[in-house]
């Protein structure tokens, strides 16, 4: 049964990557992902209830380890660096691994499956720093979505840079201006 | 301007506000539009294109009022700074003046389908603008940009545009993680 289910999210999304989100049908996915029409509409509604299958598949597989290694971490609530820091130790070499299928959700414009679960362990982590550091809650929500977007822009690039090498970049930019990337 | 085609984007974006674009089909864009069948298949052969139209509507006052700026500073060398205080003067009124549309693509769930063409055709230009700067610097600058400015026209009512154009300046010149307050 969930073979099955996760199947038909698989087809789902190599016919979202060759057809664009907006030109797939729920009667693409049946013919292509070999079920009946009644298992389709047994395991989903419809196209918004595979992503959420999907996100919850990524919850568990990638989003869990992470959190579950943040925790293990002492934070230092008087320093932003170090925290950025902790993070990228978690976040980069457990993306690095499922690169591929992230990669193919960036192919699909659904990039924001991924994100926002990466947002929300990232915030969560982050307040007690925030909250010690200072006040514009707008300010603070514009970096860890910045954060947030240097790890797109690496994670779905054809060749990654290796981990280790990443890390080092991420925390070069993460202490400079957006004018300096020029 | 093509009146039709104004007519249909904008059916469009009324019903992306309402519902999940997964939802809508070319039909109901029709009937919402008042336009004819034919009308419509003559402007537009999908929702992608739809998309695609609205993005570059506003990209050609972009970059013509771009150019024409640049043209009244007598043609300055472009460094990243002349860049982006050309690129604040310049784009940031055309957004202001386009803001619903923005705010309705921004929030609705095609708002990925819609960055990405401006990822692509901002990198082009940029690319040319930029030649010797690495990819990823350049893609990340453009994610940052729309990031900044989707979280301004976002909000329902929006600062003014003179008061965003300080902060813009702001929020690119400082250290991301060392945002000042205002």
């Amino acid at each position: 049964m969930l073979k099955t289910k996760w199947n038909i999210a698989q087809t789902y999304l190599e016919l979202v990557k060759e057809h664009s989100l907006l030109n797939v049908t729920n009667d693409d996915i049946i013919n292509h992902s070999d079920v009946s029409r009644g298992t389709f509409y047994n395991n989903f509604n419809g196209q918004k209830s595979i992503q959420d299958y999907i996100q919850e598949k990524i919850a568990n597989d990638i989003i869990t380890p992470i959190k579950d290694d943040l925790d293990t971490r002492e934070i230092n609530t008087n320093d932003i660096h170090q925290a950025v820091l902790d993070i990228s130790d978690s976040l980069i070499p457990t993306l690095y691994h499922h690169r591929e299928m992230i990669k193919l959700l960036n192919d699909c414009e659904l990039n924001h499956i991924w994100e926002d679960l990466l947002l929300d362990v990232m915030t969560e982590y982050m307040a007690p720093v925030l909250k010690n550091n200072r006040g514009s809650i707008k300010n603070d929500r514009i970096m860890l979505n910045y954060i947030n977007l240097i790890i797109e822009s690496w994670i779905t690039e054809d060749n990654p840079t290796d981990p280790e090498a990443f890390k080092a970049i991420l925390y070069q930019l993460s202490k400079q201006s957006i004018t300096q990337l020029l | 301007m093509n009146k039709s085609k104004q007519k249909i984007l904008n059916a469009f974006l009324s019903l992306i506000n309402q519902k999940s674009v997964l939802e809508i089909t070319n039909i109901d864009i029709i009937n919402e539009s008042g336009v004819a069948k034919g009308t419509f298949y003559h402007n537009f052969h999908s929702k992608d294109d739809i998309i695609k139209y609205s993005e570059m509507k506003i990209d050609r006052e972009l970059v013509h009022s771009f150019v024409q700026k640049y043209r009244d500073e007598n043609l300055p060398p472009v460094t990243p700074e002349v860049f982006v205080k050309i690129f604040c003067e310049t784009a940031i009124p055309l957004v202001y003046e386009y803001r619903d549309q923005i705010r309705i693509l921004h929030g609705s769930d095609v708002h990925e389908v819609w960055r990405h063409y401006l990822e692509v055709h901002y990198f082009r230009i940029m690319k040319k603008l930029f030649p010797e700067d690495n990819n990823f610097n350049i893609r990340l600058f453009i994610k940052y940009v729309n990031l900044v400015v989707a979280f301004w026209i976002s909000n329902l009512i929006p600062m003014d545009q003179e008061d965003f154009q300080r902060k813009f300046m702001n929020l690119i010149n400082n250290d991301v993680l060392d945002l000042p307050e205002k």
